[in-house]
């Protein structure tokens, strides 16, 4: 598997020589990144409206009469044509205005305020975890490649790595909340109620992480470069640390970047298993009620947050290598 | 090294910092004294967070019970449809006159006087925005048709209407109905629904922490009296804080009941049993949602044809609907349950279960059954779609989500013929306002556009009157002629079990849990 | 597509799989009665009647998962083709479009495969309506971008390769280009992919039930069964059991069938292969080598796991401060040998010799001292491109061995770096350590090489092919640099190269090597002078444009060798070179194996020695 970024090429070298390369760089991302923002404004506004359910009626209640919930659809200003309301969405937007919760009249901007950072809490220190864990045990596996620990890693992560997190989940709860009372069971009272959330998404995610290291560090111990560090008779783990490490970072973290966007929204499984007050469990209930501004700002803000977290990627990647900002690809 | 030395003792610190906190946290049981001698916190699970803290535009059990404890109604209604002393001492109603005279010393939470004006102005709002409003004062008298005043002297209030209706008492009496004290009033709409506003509560708590999502932390108000007065109120203190965490998975609230991190919680599903015949809880049922059949009764609908709908009611078995849910609910002889005033109890009214006949009729019938799925997951609808299937019905079952089947069910906008109807309400006014009226369309409640005349004329006898006798009297004419045409065919109830650690009790007055009852008793 | 070597995991697993879907196409024929009737008996315990209980409407639980089998399994079918499809056609559509359109597409599918694919699902369910084709649409879609972008990696090494740019510029069609060059030539990673993404899905499609938004009654699947369990998991745990089995063994079938293949496809795939090493017979000490040579390699034999000789009885020696040329075709083992002495062979292959030593240290033995081997032996690879870590600067890489080995401190290593880069003659010695190696020119790289083994002054410097992955006019400045250190520094040198001509300028002896064993051993003069005896040496010669240019000023045709030298594991009981040399003597050269004597192994010049 190619490392990502080798395949950004340098958009107009007239333009990279005045800028430097990292003026290029940012130049391109940033104009890359308006128009991923301005994408998903408009496609999260028109995905909700394709919603089926009325949201009115959900507000008003089952037992709302259809005047009600006609007075409901003014008050939300839902009985105004498509346009004006993304006029008013958009302008709204413009001055960080992300609208009210249909359901609970929180301003939106409170809400992913007041979710997004549990969320956040347990998919970095996840990410940590699993690049802390994956990393050593990937490279380990491929530097010591015997037949038996080969079967034995390939058995274990593919078996835990096919697991899904929520069936994790329930049985960490069963075995260290409910059987042993080691941990809490649920909520985010105090730092212990981390463990076993996190836990729940690092034991997959490590598995899966540890067979791309490993398959990315049989790549990378295969190249010449690794015979010529060898050839110096460096001590093992400076042979490892040093030399392959770096290298293996390049996928590693473009990889390590990815699971951490999509822990961002794909901790609503664990969410729910451990009654996490994050926002992946905000957005299922807010689609339950057909609650259009949080769901519009959830997506919006998780899509820019991910466009983000791959800008903040490639940074780091071109930091480390600097093959990569360039866009030349050192392939 | 000293930079080695500095990580590892930053990581023995983080280490032991964990493993103390895993300490304290172990299932220790029981509500935690914290510090003072008799205070202590009673921690409430539930399944889904609050959605507004309105009274007025409550709609969960949870937005139920955090607004009861903030404002408290002039009334309770107790077991049987008697009602209680709240906020008001003592009361007279008649069909157009209702007048409530304050109990003394009644204060808000920020330490102000609470006036039978005040009063007034809350009551106003109530009707103003309260979709519950239109049955407590009667569709006929809304707007200036019903008057409402205070007299500051005597500490009254009076409600007139222009039109004799019934229901005034049973109004006020709901959660809805709790009094919002100026504070509130004037903090507006939108800051009542997302908080509690400071200074605002009428009730016996008022809130000291929210975390939207996660939890609730509610301080006991000092020199609170005016606690409805139920039958069954537990002996013991109320207590001095209360603690509401949100955890949507009902197992993940047994497992916290099971560890010690909840002293209270309802379940709806099978993890209560994980609880009885336990010495340490105390599990106390009541009934949550009342399943019923309903039909889509327009011309060309199957269910516009009574021997449809009779055989559909012969088709299947309140038994076996009652077993998906565990067996636990109680089989309906009415719409509502039978902790209803005035109740029809009267099985012989029943379509009996009679699958042969049933075969009958059904053999080729094609039935749209359509059912939300918020309730076991649709487990129920599953149900009523298989007997039927096995009657030789031709079933196509939609289980949509509780959004979608409101809107194809209720607004009647989807393409249905039969549903399973979850109603949530316990009262035979409340719940019968479906089944008669105009249609949704035409602004109604009546989404299966029934028509049945006996019914409608003796559900406005019954809810025009405030005679005891002369009110269940009608209504039990009314039950009746809505059985005997199967536009319902009642089901069972679907149980809330409250399990409560030992310790802690509360009482259930009308058979559903009132948290402002909740008392410490061990 | 490569030719898929079967193992037993793959066949394992297949097999498995292929036993589930067979259960999915039975399943509902046989069961769908059992699977559907309503026992009486909700939510019953584990019984001999419900092997795995009941659920909440007394419904078999162990029917219906295998009934759920089928839905389950056209469901995950379905998404992955979805995902597969979609990905795939924009994964390597950008790479057969324009290059504006190949920017925005990369950056588009960048941003996508970063979004939370199952927060995307969920909306996309619930705009579709709950229900098996909106779950399938949804994980299908939300499954796409991770497709897309590896896809489009696999893709973006093809779409570099000279053919596809070729049929590019020729105006080939881009459907064209993507179905004939592209897709062909990533089909084997994308079958791996294809079973990987099988596995994600069924475990993306449980998720949805498990949140409530997936597959409705009366329908069911796996995942719609396992949430239904869950709520009963900690008062009747069976119900639970059945999906949450078949989910993930299936997931892990599924993935086990995608490492089956990578390993089935994989052209390295033979390393796992570490049968039980045969005993090899080290060949009896000649002592030919004179008492005072540096290195001394009498006997080596170069054994792959399965016995294979790569290298067979090889013996010569280098003498302190001499140049010795290895000479030979690609594969007759000199860079094997040269690795044997540097003691850096390829993981799985083992050196035997009756003697390998680097006078007084022992190259063969089990362990030999870092040390010495780091700063007594150095050692310039073939290509100088990849031969350095692109992810580190010069400095540390030049200076790694001293600091590590010698104890020398950053600046006085530094230092003496800059003076080795001066020495191989790189001007701005200071900047270039400042640089990463792809900054570097390919000549400056290889002189940067030599400097490196230079550095900590060894005794020998191994040269594996040093100059043939540079142009013509370096490689003379890089042969120049080393012949230069030989002179004074008196360093010895081991040069591999197949260029018999190199070897005769710069050596002052020379080994050639055929088919893993020494053919001829013979001085540079003789060399450049002609004077090759064995057929072999002397048709490497008539190969050879610079050596017979200089030597006869007539441009005789260039000859060529007909035929290819034997296997190792096909190498004749004789002479190796039989088949393609013009002398053989019928009866004894295919079955009598020629040894060294007088620097030459071959009969026929034997023969003509003791004729003569």
């Amino acid at each position: 598997m190619a490392a990502a970024p080798a395949v950004g090429t340098a958009a107009g070298t007239g333009r990279s020589a005045r800028l430097g390369p990292w003026g290029a760089f940012l130049v391109r991302r940033l104009v890359g990144l308006t128009a991923v923002a301005v994408t998903l404004v408009a496609g999260t506004f028109l995905m909700v409206q394709l919603i089926p359910g009325d949201p009115a009626r959900v507000v008003a209640g089952a037992e709302a009469t259809p005047a009600d919930v006609e007075l409901v659809r003014h008050d939300l200003g839902l009985d105004q044509p498509l346009l004006v309301r993304f006029g008013t969405y958009t302008s709204g937007l413009l001055r960080g205005d992300m609208g009210t919760s249909f359901q609970t009249q929180e301003p939106v901007a409170e809400i992913i305020g007041g979710r997004l950072p549990f969320t956040a809490e347990i998919a970095l220190l996840a990410v940590l975890v699993v690049l802390g864990l994956a990393v050593p045990i990937g490279l380990a596996a491929a530097a010591r490649g015997s037949r038996r620990t080969d079967a034995s890693f390939t058995f274990v992560t593919g078996t835990v790595g096919a697991t899904p997190e929520y069936i994790i989940g329930t049985l960490l709860v069963l075995g260290f909340a409910v059987e042993l009372g080691w941990f809490p069971a649920a909520g985010a009272e105090t730092l212990v109620s981390m463990v076993l959330p996190v836990a729940a998404l690092v034991l997959p995610a490590t598995c899966v992480m540890a067979r791309i290291v490993r398959s990315e560090a049989t790549h990378v111990l295969a190249q010449d470069y690794m015979r010529t560090a060898r050839g110096r008779r460096l001590p093992p783990l400076r042979l490892y640390a040093r030399h392959a490490l770096p290298n293996l970072l390049t996928a590693t973290l473009t990889l390590g970047g990815l699971i951490l966007a999509g822990l961002l929204g794909g901790t609503v499984v664990v969410e729910s298993v451990f009654a996490w007050p994050g926002i992946g469990q905000r957005v299922v209930e807010a689609l339950l009620v057909r609650d259009y501004p949080v769901i519009q700002g959830c997506v919006l803000i998780l899509g820019l947050l991910a466009a983000l977290l791959n800008l903040l990627v490639d940074l780091v990647l071109a930091l480390l290598d600097p093959r990569t900002l360039a866009g030349k690809g050192g392939r | 090294m000293p930079r080695s030395r500095f990580l590892s003792g930053a990581i023995t610190v983080a280490a032991t910092s964990l493993l103390a906190s895993a300490c304290t946290t172990g299932p220790t049981g029981g509500p935690s004294s914290s510090g003072d001698k008799g205070r202590a916190t009673v921690k409430v699970g539930f399944t889904s967070d609050v959605t507004s803290f309105d009274p007025a535009k409550g709609a969960g059990s949870t937005d139920y019970a955090l607004t009861s404890l903030l404002y408290q109604p002039l009334i309770g209604q107790d077991d049987g449809g008697t009602f209680v002393a709240g906020l008001a001492d003592t009361w007279t109603s008649t069909p157009t006159k209702t007048s409530l005279t304050l109990k003394k010393g009644l204060t808000c939470s920020d330490g102000s006087a609470l006036t039978p004006s005040q009063v007034v102005a809350s009551l106003k709002r109530y009707r103003a925005h309260s979709a519950g409003a239109l049955l407590t004062f009667g569709a006929a008298n809304t707007g200036e048709k019903t008057t409402i005043t205070g007299d500051e002297a005597a500490g009254t209030v009076t409600i007139t209407t222009a039109t004799p209706w019934g229901e005034v008492l049973a109004g006020l009496s709901g959660t809805a109905a709790g009094i919002v004290c100026k504070a509130g009033l004037e903090a507006g709409a939108a800051a009542l629904a997302q908080g509690a506003v400071e200074g605002a509560a009428t009730g016996p708590y008022e809130m000291v922490t929210a975390r939207r999502g996660a939890s609730y932390e509610l301080r006991l108000r000092k020199g609170f009296k005016a606690y409805p007065r139920f039958a069954s109120m537990p002996a013991g203190e109320p207590a001095d804080r209360l603690r509401v965490q949100i955890s949507k998975n009902e197992s993940t609230l047994a497992n916290q009941l099971q560890t010690g991190a909840l002293d209270l919680a309802p379940l709806t599903g099978t993890d209560a049993t994980r609880f009885t015949g336990n010495d340490t809880f105390t599990v106390e049922s009541a009934p949550f949602i009342r399943n019923y059949i309903a039909f889509n009764q327009r011309p060309g609908r199957p269910g516009a044809d009574p021997k449809v709908r009779k055989a559909i009611a012969q088709a299947v078995s309140v038994k076996a609907f009652n077993n998906v849910f565990g067996g636990t609910g109680q089989p309906l002889t009415s719409y509502v349950d039978e902790k209803a005033a005035c109740v029809s109890t009267d099985g012989s009214l029943l379509t009996r279960t009679d699958t042969a006949a049933a075969k009958q009729v059904l053999k080729g019938v094609s039935i749209k059954l359509e059912g939300s799925n918020a309730v076991a997951g649709g487990a129920g609808n599953s149900y009523v779609a298989e007997a039927l299937r096995a009657a030789g019905a031709e079933v196509k079952l939609t289980n949509a989500d509780n959004a979608a089947w409101a809107t194809d069910v209720t607004a009647n906008q989807g393409d249905w013929d039969a549903t399973v109807f979850p109603l949530i309400s316990g009262t035979l006014a409340r719940g019968g306002t479906y089944f008669l009226g105009p249609e949704p369309a035409k602004g109604g409640l009546n989404y299966g556009a029934v028509k049945n005349a006996a019914y409608a004329e003796n559900y406005a006898a019954a809810t025009s009157t405030t005679d005891r006798n002369a009110k269940c009297a009608a209504w039990q004419k009314a039950q009746e002629a809505l059985l005997k045409a199967n536009d319902v065919i009642p089901l069972a109830t679907v149980d809330v079990h409250y399990v409560a650690r030992r310790g802690v009790a509360f009482a259930m007055p009308g058979g559903s849990l009132s948290v402002s009852t909740l008392r410490v008793t061990g | 597509m490569r030719r898929i070597r079967w193992n037993a995991p793959l066949v394992v697993s297949l097999a498995g799989l292929g036993l589930i879907v067979v259960l999915g196409i039975v399943a509902p024929f046989l069961l769908e009665e059992e699977a559907t009737a309503l026992s009486g008996a909700a939510r019953a315990h584990v019984s001999a009647g419900h092997w795995l209980g009941t659920d909440v409407l007394g419904r078999d639980v162990l029917a219906r998962t295998l009934v759920a089998t089928r839905l389950t399994l056209e469901m995950t079918l379905a998404a992955t083709a979805i995902a597969a499809v979609a990905g795939i056609l924009l994964g390597t559509g950008v790479w057969v479009s324009g290059r504006r359109v190949r920017e925005l597409g990369l950056r588009l599918i960048d941003v996508m495969i970063s979004y939370p694919a199952l927060i995307l699902a969920l909306v996309i369910a619930t705009v579709l309506g709950t229900g098996p084709v909106a779950s399938v649409l949804a994980i299908g879609l939300g499954g796409a971008p991770a497709f897309a972008r590896l896809t489009a990696n696999m893709a973006a090494s093809v779409a570099q390769r000279d053919f596809v740019t070729q049929a590019r510029l020729m105006g080939v069609p881009p459907y064209r280009v993507l179905v004939r060059h592209l897709l062909p030539n990533i089909s084997g990673p994308l079958l791996v992919l294809l079973s990987v993404a099988f596995a994600n899905v069924l475990v993306a499609l449980s998720g949805l039930s498990f949140l409530g938004v997936g597959v409705q009654a009366p329908d069911y699947d796996w995942g719609a069964l396992l949430n239904s369990g869950l709520q009963s998991l900690y008062t009747n745990p069976a119900e639970a059991i059945g999906p949450a089995v078949a989910i993930t063994v299936t997931g892990v079938l599924a993935g086990f069938v995608g490492d089956g293949l990578a390993a089935a496809l994989d052209p390295r795939g033979g390393r796992a292969k570490a049968a039980a090493v045969r005993p090899t017979a080290v060949a009896t000490p000649s002592h030919r080598a004179p008492a005072d040579a540096l290195v001394t390699v009498d006997g080596l034999a170069v054994v792959l796991p399965d016995g294979t000789r790569l290298v067979d009885d090889v013996s010569f020696h280098v003498m302190p401060g001499e140049v010795v040329g290895l000479v030979g075709e690609s594969g007759s083992g000199k860079s094997l040998t040269a690795m044997s002495v540097a003691r850096l062979l390829p993981e799985g292959l083992s050196a035997h010799a009756a003697e390998l030593t680097l006078d007084d240290l022992d190259l063969a033995g089990p362990e030999a001292d870092p040390k010495r081997l780091a700063t007594e032996i150095g050692i310039v690879f073939q290509d100088p491109s990849s031969s350095f870590n692109p992810a580190l600067r010069m400095s540390g890489q030049l200076t790694e061995t001293l600091r590590v080995h010698q104890g020398v401190r950053g600046a006085d290593a530094d230092r003496r770096a800059v003076e080795a880069l001066e020495q191989v003659r790189i001007t701005e010695p200071a900047r270039v350590m400042k640089q990463y190696p792809h900054e570097l020119s390919g000549g400056m790289r290889q002189r940067a090489m030599i400097a490196a083994a230079l550095l900590p002054g060894p005794r020998l410097i191994v040269a594996d092919e040093p100059t043939t992955a540079l142009d013509v006019t370096v490689q003379a400045e890089v042969l120049d640099v080393l012949k230069d250190i030989n002179h004074r520094r008196g360093t010895s040198v081991l040069l591999i190269s197949h260029d018999i001509g190199v070897v005769g300028t710069v050596c002052h002896r020379a080994v050639v090597m055929y088919a893993g064993r020494v053919v001829e051993e013979l001085s540079a003069a003789d060399l450049r002078a002609g004077r090759a005896r064995h057929p072999y040496t002397r048709a490497l010669l008539a190969a050879s444009p610079r050596l017979r240019d200089s030597g006869s000023g007539e441009r005789a045709p260039l000859a060529t060798i007909p035929g290819r030298p034997p296997a190792p594991a096909g190498r004749p009981r004789g002479c190796g070179f039989t088949d393609r040399c013009p002398v053989a003597i019928d009866v004894v050269c295919a079955t009598e194996r020629p040894r060294l004597i007088d620097d030459v192994a071959c009969h026929a010049v034997r023969q003509e020695v003791q004729a003569g």
